[in-house]
């Protein structure tokens, strides 16, 4: 190990002194590095944005009186937040940490297409201003799901046609995207990484490109219908011509249940990264690690209409689906399994990635009941559309994928930038994150049971109480934040270089590239000869005797 | 995990080609202004045209100057990699791009099965088969019939183009390449006239009924892809007269005729659905 953080000093520190970047680099770049870079620095500005309307609620929703913003601008922030969130913040994210890591973990020059992959990059970047300028034209109003009679009927709210035209943007960025994850995974891993030798995060770009190119379409059918029938007199939603608001929830369903996956299935990855760095032993069970997001991928596209119990459809069709969604869990709870198991008799070091990887098993599988209760019907009959939902809903996408970018983060910066975030501020961010989310999120699971409906900003003085606690949890998560973006811009004053492998990782991207890599990621393509988590398999004799005095 | 070694003859060495390209931003860009354009064409607003024709022209420079570099660089270089086997990138592209479609192509399907079913449902007539008048309207015909021999004989011919270029036979070759593209022009044009015959003479317009837009959405969204190809495969005849194809690197065009087969095939599917409606 040290000796190849000698080798490769030398030539990051000739790299470093010899780079000096001109803006049209950046603009105009092919490198899935630098792509990847302006997706997670963009991302992460849309956070900040996105955090800003969530926060502008939880004031709202503090007081049960409406007296902080009026009807129109709450259904606008509700509606903002959601997109802003899935298709602005986790999931360029998960482009833009896709596109710098799973290469160089395949060990690959660059992504299959690079340009199609630039491309890509601006597309959401124009997608992205198109959705802010909802904020200076008008927000749209119907939710991030944009359900047909709400988004149909209004046909002067210039709000949601920007959302729809945005959303095509981004849609079609991210069919760029996952064609280039698949065909760059498929064909252009190093010599010697066979399928089973692939790293699982390399494995979930794959799922996510899968989940991409198929569920990516169905949304940009979707709201093509809505445009059409929004402003040129077609009918596909509309009951007065014949026709059904029903399909529209069938239609975006079939997008929007993988979408969800999109956001979870690279999160999955990142922890399968992380926690056998952390735990000195190879992940658990490794195959079954791949095969059960394979599994999970599939099932994602046969379980849309569990959105639906309440709408009205043929209630035939919801036995099927409840049966589905809850074999769903079975995967998922071997994952949670496995990754517990890595840990069992492992040496733990409790660096921030795996502080924060360990606070994702906990909320993601407290989020994982909410979804199992969901699942069934007699009780989603009750609950559905009420804040049950909402809490569910956050702690799988905030407790689960957030959680696990976070750690991603803190993980793979010294890769990214050549230096290590500072610990105490990660532990601090930790802290008030975890503390945070579990205050605002928790309650809204008894909120629910209680019967407040979602997406109100006016509600009953009974569920008062909670929701106070709630909008606390909120300042203390978002006062958190402030810790990460402190930690990112002290580190980058202090200049203070880190090991080349800080976590000794024997990831290709840690072993076999400098931090920052070069513009080529490797000197040489490196030739895979072991399996990609072989952590203590040479047992120490210390460590040997315990085991046999443990039986 | 892994070991660095340079005398592994499987590992072609790597050709720097830059890291930077100014036409994806570019095209991007373009796109971004054309879809403004389009949305206050919608809300009819004057400048919105001229919006979109300029946004579209931006973005159709930078595609054209995208592809042309395409086609001037090698290929088997463009992207760096390390891999040799770079033809085969391409087909999986397509392939997957194909499959993207399929699901594109079926939401559509879908809506059109889903609206159908809900028609009989309630109100136990057939299907909106009726014009403006409220007169029964067949929309199977004469240009349906001649546009299914156009594109299912274009499908032949660039078969036939691929197989010439692969045996050298470079005069065959362009003028089957040729065929082709005039085949999949005559089907464009096809359309064109249906829609004007059924809009204006029929008076089936797309918002008489929910058939009615459904067919107009999926013979457009139709109608748009064999657009793209026959674009795609316009620039492979011109680059063909550059020497931009060769027996050894015929991959743009076996790219190119995968995508026209598929779009062939949805065509099939939208005339026994659709038209026909024998499923």
């Amino acid at each position: 190990m040290s000796e190849t953080t000698v080798e490769h000093h030398g030539h990051q520190e000739h790299g470093h002194h010899d780079y000096k970047p001109h803006w049209s680099d950046w603009l105009f770049t092919t490198d899935a590095k630098k792509i990847g870079f302006i997706y997670i620095i963009m991302s992460f500005v849309y956070f900040i944005v996105g955090g800003a309307l969530a926060g502008m609620i939880r004031i709202e929703l503090a007081t049960p009186k409406m007296d902080f913003v009026d009807g129109v601008t709450y259904n606008g922030l509700v509606s903002m937040h959601g997109t802003i969130m899935i298709f602005m913040w986790v999931m360029p994210f998960v482009a833009g940490i896709i596109n710098f890591v799973m290469p160089l973990q395949i060990g690959a020059r660059d992504m299959a297409f690079p340009r199609l992959n630039a491309m890509g990059l601006w597309l959401f970047n124009a997608g992205a201003l198109v959705l802010l300028a909802t904020f200076l034209l008008g927000m749209p109003q119907a939710g991030w799901t944009s359900y047909a009679p709400l988004s149909t009927l209004d046909k002067k709210e210039i709000g949601m046609d920007l959302w729809i035209l945005g959303i095509q943007l981004l849609g079609v960025s991210s069919i760029m995207s996952g064609l280039n994850f698949i065909v760059t995974v498929v064909k252009l891993r190093a010599p010697g990484m066979t399928w089973f030798r692939m790293p699982l995060f390399v494995w979930s770009s794959l799922v996510v490109g899968w989940l991409m190119i198929l569920a990516m379409p169905a949304i940009a059918v979707t709201l093509l219908e809505v445009f059409l029938e929004r402003h040129f007199g077609f009918t596909f939603f509309g009951p007065a011509h014949g026709g059904d608001p029903i399909l529209y929830q069938h239609l975006f369903w079939f997008f929007g249940h993988p979408e969800v996956y999109i956001l979870i299935m690279p999160a999955f990855g990142i922890i399968s990264e992380i926690i056998p760095v952390f735990s000195r032993k190879p992940v658990f069970g490794y195959k079954l690690m791949a095969w059960s997001m394979i599994l999970i991928a599939f099932l994602s596209f046969l379980l849309w209409a569990h959105h639906m119990f309440s709408s009205g459809m043929d209630p035939r069709l919801s036995l099927p689906f409840m049966i589905l969604t809850m074999i769903i869990g079975v995967p998922t709870g071997v994952k949670m399994f496995n990754w517990m198991a890595t840990m069992w008799r492992g040496k733990l070091y409790l660096d921030s990635p795996m502080i924060f990887s360990l606070g994702f098993l906990i909320t993601f599988a407290v989020g994982g009941f909410g979804g199992i209760i969901l699942a069934s019907i007699p009780i989603d009959l009750h609950i559905t559309n009420t804040y049950f939902v909402v809490g569910h809903m956050h702690y799988v996408l905030f407790g689960g994928s957030v959680m696990a970018i976070f750690a991603a983060i803190y993980f793979w910066f010294p890769k990214m930038t050549g230096y290590k975030l500072n610990e105490k501020l990660a532990l601090w961010h930790f802290g008030f994150t975890f503390i945070g989310s579990n205050l605002t999120f928790l309650p809204m699971h008894w909120l629910g049971m209680l019967g407040m409906p979602r997406r109100v900003a006016d509600y009953d003085p009974l569920y008062a109480n909670d929701n106070l606690m709630a909008s606390i949890g909120g300042a203390i998560m978002g006062f958190g934040t402030l810790f990460l973006v402190a930690n990112y811009f002290l580190t980058l004053r202090k200049k203070e270089r880190c090991a080349e492998n800080p976590w000794n990782s024997k990831g290709l991207e840690w072993t076999h590239a400098s931090s920052p890599p070069s513009a080529n990621n490797f000197d040489e393509i490196p030739i895979v000869t072991t399996d990609p988590y072989d952590y203590g398999v040479l047992t120490p004799p210390k460590a040997a005797k315990e085991a046999k005095a443990h039986g | 995990m892994a070991d660095s070694n340079s005398h592994n003859s499987s590992v072609t060495p790597y050709t720097h080609l830059g890291h930077t390209n100014p036409w994806p931003f570019t095209a991007s860009v373009g796109l971004m202004v054309a879809v403004f354009g389009l949305l206050l064409v919608a809300l009819k607003s004057p400048v919105g045209w001229m919006l979109t024709i300029i946004g579209a022209g931006v973005f159709l420079i930078a595609v054209f100057s995208w592809v042309t570099m395409l086609v001037r660089e090698d290929i088997g270089e463009a992207t760096g990699l390390t891999n040799p086997e770079f033809p085969s990138i391409g087909r999986w592209m397509v392939g997957f791009l194909i499959l993207s479609e399929t699901f594109l192509f079926g939401a559509l399907f879908a809506t059109y099965f889903y609206l159908r079913n809900h028609d009989q449902v309630y109100t136990g007539s057939l299907l909106h088969f009726y014009n403006l008048e409220g007169k029964v309207f067949e929309i199977w015909g004469l240009f349906p019939i001649l546009n299914t021999i156009f594109l299912v004989s274009s499908s032949v011919t660039v078969h036939f183009a691929e197989e010439a270029l692969r045996h050298g036979k470079e005069k065959l070759f362009q003028i089957l390449l040729a065929i082709t593209v005039v085949l999949g022009v005559l089907f464009v044009g096809g359309q064109v006239y249906e829609y004007y015959n059924f809009a204006v003479n029929e008076h089936f317009t797309p918002q008489v009924s929910t058939f009615a837009g459904t067919f107009y959405t999926l013979t457009t969204l139709h109608g748009s892809h064999v657009l793209a190809g026959v674009i795609v495969l316009t620039s492979l005849l011109v680059g063909s007269f550059y020497k931009s194809l060769s027996p050894k690197r015929h991959i743009a065009l076996s790219v190119a005729s995968i995508y026209w087969h598929f779009v062939d095939v949805i065509w099939i599917l939208l005339v026994a659905i659709i038209y026909l409606r024998y499923i």
